[in-house]
């Protein structure tokens, strides 16, 4: 209690000496050694006075410590290893920090400027995590290490004081893993240590897309050197030596992942800067079924769920009417893409194409599937990736022709199709994952009301990711496809880049079709995303950027459904957690300010704190 | 007997062999393989990162660069040190997965075959002994009725209803026998039942023609004739007799109610071998299917051995050579 009071006292003085002189703004710096005395003074009375009402506000906030939250989850194949698991938010990341995390103030429980309606921290919404501040160059960021933040007291590190030789070798062995984004990475940046407690990564490209490097890069779990150099096995959950909030204490394969608290985490709540994170003691992560997770949830016995999964609307009704604590948080699932190949017939010609597009009724499909809750248009990115992201309102001011494709105009499309030499329509197939089922249902069901007699192939998840990347034709695809995309982040390029790039790997689009990349038609995308990737004005790549965007909504190598949005759940006493969605796989990180009320939660659920 | 169980003890060693190269093969030929979904994984993260992340790279990394019989002597050489491997995915070793994964299924197997024989022998001998009794016509509709109903439809059903409408569910996390062995006991008493419905209706029907057909015979006659009570003709001849043949089934259905555990694993949250499996499969983390795979065969194949010896047990006239 006593050191939390000092902290609480000096946290606030901080608070109001910084408010007033602005020390920590890394442009409107001032020397604070060049003002008048008496300014000073005043100065630092206001502060006194600022730093005793911070205090005040603290001390009397909402927050409370404790309590063990229990919290569903999928099994990922999540792994320990920071360098080999950069977004398993279950296994490597509670124990160790990342050099900068989402700003969780621009959240839904902070100012709510961004949603939960992204896989990732949005534009804009970075913070500081282990540095405490960072510089923005063209190519290159310079980060600034927070100094006195130590690893886990634990031999060998023994709590040591990170420094920048650890994020340089978190990076080193991060490019030696073959599967992981950094050894994808390797040749393009280039870390330098600059002194203890600044380190660059510099490469050679310039971008106007500053914040996708930024969290490209800056997002790795960053762990002492000692593992590397000692050759600790890293993968094994015991060997958490990371400055992260909490630690894993317990690991059973499928089954369960316990965390405790980091007695000696360094991070303060930013909306409460007078409070030590985390709030928690314990975090249980369990990994069950969709029916054990509904009991759960229902009894009490469940305090929250991570991801939000696509459940019915008479589902999530049950669960409401069943637990009256119960809270229903809408966020991200999948965005749903209908890949057409591009390169036979019928969809070799964009009537065709255009006509598909014009059958299916996306609003009537949204609001029988998904209640209303899914979005479109989500071609090429999606909301919270502001100023990239075109609104169907923006889209009907400047492209009405394209606007129209997510309405819905049978006739035109019969008429299309009739001019593009199928007046009777034509036999097609939709290959598809389980997940993507009802949707592709849906979608057929409409396009045989035009002529477009659709025949569903349901395949396994991963038979259908290797068809996607497998450029060998395959005598089993021959029209449509489906794509769950996952590169929903917020990192506009990467639909382009990932989706519709023919040199990529996925050109599902053109199955088989190796020429194509050396096409008339594939160069032309070709040049205007190389031209958008090199553009270092901010307002001219905008302007390159929505002008592809334009282009690919017209020539619709992918039929651009919608978003759904899943439903997540978390019980009345769990506070700032908000579905946790993605942000970027921290979950886990984020968990640090979230807290219970273990009083509330003995009343309602009869459970105790531990529990 | 002796030579006999070494005779067939050594015979286990070809048939592991043969198990071993048909899994460590098949799983190569499933479509979908891991490296497509590593990068699947690595490319959907950020942008620009396909250029770097290859295929080969990836292989080299996995080793599953090397030429398939390499790569399945590598394995084997491990397995006979007694190392299954490492994850593909985390990394983690694969004898951890079978330390904790084995125990909670055979646990679960085994008190699924031992429920369902408490409950169909009794029951069963019941029906046979009251033929054409209102009794039998139940015990009869109720075995049909176990047969048919799927375990995983009975799992979600008990798992949800009580709990959406009277607040009662069962525990999320697995409680391991060594943490609480009462407690262990009552997380896996529900699931274990569930899982032996199915047996339980089949044990139970093939008991009660057994019955019929063993109180025909001469020596049950002779029996009564002999002024034995019913008891005693019952539990200590005709009992015997029927109970080789179920011996036989429960040897025959043990592979089947460890691997069709797998349901009611997933839906209970136990985490056994079957749910391992299952997201391995998804997965496709080789290492793991395959060491799983092994392992179940041992099992079924050494409770096939214990099913046959238990015959001579069973019945004297049966001497094995």
């Amino acid at each position: 209690m006593s050191r939390e009071l000092v902290d609480n006292v000096l946290s606030g003085m901080k608070a109001g000496f910084k408010t007033i002189l602005n020390l920590e703004h890394p442009i409107e710096r001032k020397n604070m050694f060049f003002q008048k005395s008496s300014s000073k003074l005043s100065a630092t009375l206001l502060a006194l006075i600022l730093g005793a009402s911070v205090f005040l506000a603290g001390s009397v906030s909402a927050q409370k410590y404790g309590g063990t939250l229990v919290v569903s989850a999928y099994d990922e194949r999540m792994g320990f290893d920071p360098a080999a698991h950069q977004f398993d938010h279950m296994g490597s990341v509670a124990g160790h920090d990342y050099l900068i995390i989402p700003d969780v103030r621009k959240g839904p429980y902070g100012d709510g400027t961004y949603g939960l309606n992204t896989m990732s921290a949005p534009y804009g919404a970075w913070s500081c995590g282990l540095c405490e501040s960072w510089e923005v160059h063209p190519t290159k960021l310079v980060f600034h290490l927070r100094k006195g933040v130590k690893f886990r007291n634990k031999a060998p590190v023994n709590g040591r004081e990170i420094d920048a030789e650890d994020v340089l070798a978190t990076w080193n062995a991060a490019i030696k893993i073959s599967n992981t984004e950094a050894s994808g990475n390797k040749e393009k940046y280039k870390w330098t240590v600059l002194d203890k407690y600044t380190i660059q990564v510099e490469w050679k490209t310039p971008t106007a897309e500053m914040d996708k490097f930024t969290g490209t890069v800056a997002t790795h779990g960053i762990f002492p050197r000692e593992l590397v150099e000692q050759g600790i096995n890293r993968n094994d959950w015991k060997n958490t030596y990371g400055s992260g909030p909490f630690y894993p204490t317990k690991f059973v394969e499928n089954s369960i992942v316990e965390y405790e608290k980091n007695p000696d985490y360094w991070g303060k709540d930013p909306f409460n800067p007078g409070n030590s994170l985390p709030y928690l003691d314990k975090v249980k992560y369990i990994f069950i079924d969709d029916a054990a997770q509904k009991a759960g949830l229902a009894t009490g016995k469940l305090d929250a769920t991570i991801a939000a999964r696509v459940l019915s609307i008479s589902d999530v009704n049950d669960l409401l009417k069943s637990n009256p604590n119960l809270e229903e948080i809408k966020g991200a699932a999948r965005a749903q893409l209908m890949p057409v190949n591009i390169t036979m017939k019928p969809f070799s010609d964009k009537r065709v194409r255009r006509a598909a597009m014009l059958a299916i009724n996306h609003e009537e499909m949204n609001q029988s599937l998904y209640g209303g809750s899914a979005i479109f248009p989500i071609m090429p990115t999606y909301p919270d990736t502001a100023p990239y992201y075109i609104s169907l309102e923006d889209m009907k001011k400047e492209r009405p022709d394209i606007a129209m494709q997510y309405g819905y105009y049978p006739e035109e499309a019969k008429k299309l199709l009739a001019e593009a030499g199928y007046p009777n329509g034509f036999k097609t197939n939709i290959i598809v994952a389980d997940f993507g089922r009802e949707a592709a249902e849906a979608a057929a069901l409409y396009l045989s009301l035009v002529g477009i007699d659709v025949k569903i192939r349901v395949v396994e998840m991963a038979k259908m990711y290797s068809m996607t990347m497998n450029k060998k034709p395959d005598p089993t695809y021959t029209d449509m496809a489906w794509s769950d995309t996952g590169c929903i982040f917020a990192f506009p390029t990467c639909a382009f880049s990932i989706h519709m790039d023919p040199r990529g790997p996925m050109p599902w689009f053109a199955q088989g079709n190796t020429e194509f990349e050396k096409s008339a038609y594939g160069q032309e995308f070709i040049t205007m995303l190389d031209d958008i990737n090199t553009e270092t004005n901010l307002d001219e790549h905008l302007r390159k950027w929505k002008k592809l965007a334009y282009w690919s909504n017209e020539e619709l190598w992918f039929l651009p459904l919608m978003m759904t949005t899943g439903s997540q759940f978390q019980q009345k006493w769990v506070n700032n957690y908000d579905g946790l969605i993605g942000w970027q796989g921290m979950a886990v990180h984020m968990l640090k300010y979230s807290w219970l009320d273990v009083e509330l939660r003995k009343q309602l659920s009869g459970r105790g704190a531990k529990e | 007997m002796l030579s006999y169980i070494i005779k067939r003890v050594v015979l286990i060693i070809p048939s592991l062999i043969l198990v071993s190269i048909i899994v460590f093969m098949g799983l190569r030929f499933i479509p979908g393989d891991i490296v497509d979904l590593m990068m699947t994984r690595a490319m959907t993260g950020h942008a620009d990162v396909f250029g770097g992340v290859t295929r080969e790279a990836i292989l080299k990394y996995l080793g599953l660069d090397l030429p398939i019989h390499q790569q399945y002597l590598k394995w084997i050489g491990g397995i006979l040190r007694g190392d299954f491997g490492k994850s593909l995915w985390t990394g983690m070793s694969v004898n951890d997965n079978l330390l904790s994964g084995l125990p909670v299924s055979l646990e679960l197997g085994f008190m699924a075959i031992f429920l369902s024989l408490v409950i169909a022998i009794p029951v069963g001998v019941i029906a046979g002994v009251r033929p054409e009794s209102k009794l039998d016509y139940l015990v009869r509709s109720v075995g049909i009725f176990l047969v048919c109903i799927p375990d995983f439809w009975l799992a979600t059903m008990i798992l949800i209803y009580p709990a959406l409408w009277w607040n009662i569910s069962p525990p999320l996390v697995y409680i391991f026998f060594w943490d609480d062995p009462l407690g262990n006991l009552g997380m896996v008493f529900l699931p274990a039942l569930i899982l032996g419905f199915w047996f339980s209706g089949q044990t139970m029907r093939l008991t009660r023609s057994l019955v019929i057909e063993e109180m025909g015979q001469d020596y049950v006659r002779t029996a009564w004739s002999k002024g034995l009570t019913a008891r005693v003709v019952v539990m200590r001849h005709v009992l015997k007799n029927t109970l080789i043949p179920v011996v036989t089934t429960v040897g025959l259905q043990l592979p089947f109610v460890i691997g069709g555990a797998v349901v009611v694993e997933s839906i209970f949250g136990l985490p056994g071998l079957g749910k391992i499996m299952v997201e391995s499969i998804n997965a496709r983390d080789y290492t793991i299917i395959s060491g799983i795979n092994i392992i179940l065969a041992t099992v079924v194949l050494i409770a096939n051995l214990l099913v046959d010896i238990s015959y001579a047990w069973l019945d004297p006239r049966i001497h094995y050579n």
